[in-house]
């Protein structure tokens, strides 16, 4: 079982330096905790097959570019959401 | 176009199938009988898996990510790396536990036409790149 709380983040200082990268907007950033070494690309797949060329058998963390989250899943919310919702209607 | 995936349409929901390999390998299938996993264009990734099924494939723990849920809630995954086949294309990608989901990312990869037939029943998924 892989306990991701004592996986190794990159610092905030080394994040809000990645986020603020231009031009890459919606880019996948792949980011090797240690050395700070960071692989961009348009999607996980591509931006993981360089950083794992780069540093294998490392464990990485990733994030979207001018998003809050690597990806989304649409679909049904809560219950308690829905009835906020309906409340507000 | 070729036809890299075919699959049905059953209760609304869209379908394509797949086995597990004795090496680990997921292999999406257009032959019924194996298992199903949902097309899910709400889904940014690549392959959701429950992790009954994750443990049976050679994957490695790669990364870890930001997700943003359906209602509204973050939270931080594992992600995986491992093998996949569809039409005798085999590449590399990465998987986190879930319900059975195949993303946009793995569609993308997989093919470049993604169609449903809601009076036949079937999805289908297809490539204008030359096999």
């Amino acid at each position: 079982m892989i306990k991701l709380s004592k996986v190794k983040k990159p610092s905030r200082q080394v994040l809000a330096k990645v986020h603020s990268i231009s031009g890459h907007a919606g880019e996948v950033a792949v980011i090797e905790p240690i050395s700070s070494k960071v692989f961009i690309d348009e999607n996980l797949t591509l931006a993981m097959r360089k950083a794992r060329d780069a540093y294998p058998g490392k464990v990485f963390y990733c994030l979207r570019l001018g998003s809050e989250s690597l990806y989304t899943h649409k679909g049904i919310t809560r219950k308690s959401k829905q009835k906020r919702i309906e409340r507000s209607l | 176009m070729n036809t890299v995936l075919r699959g049905q349409i059953r209760s609304n929901v869209p379908y394509f199938y797949y086995s597990i390999t004795t090496k680990g390998t997921l292999v999406l299938k257009s032959k019924k009988g194996n298992e199903i996993t949902t097309v899910d264009t709400g889904f940014s990734g690549t392959i959701a898996l429950p992790e009954k099924v994750l443990k049976k494939m050679d994957l490695k723990f790669v990364a870890i990510g930001d997700v943003t849920l359906a209602d509204g809630s973050r939270l931080i995954v594992p992600i995986y790396w491992g093998q996949i086949k569809v039409k005798n294309k085999d590449f590399q990608t990465w998987f986190i536990p879930g319900d059975c989901l195949l993303g946009m990312e793995l569609l993308a990869f997989a093919g470049d036409c993604l169609s449903l037939d809601l009076r036949q029943q079937r999805v289908r998924l297809e490539s204008h790149r030359v096999a």
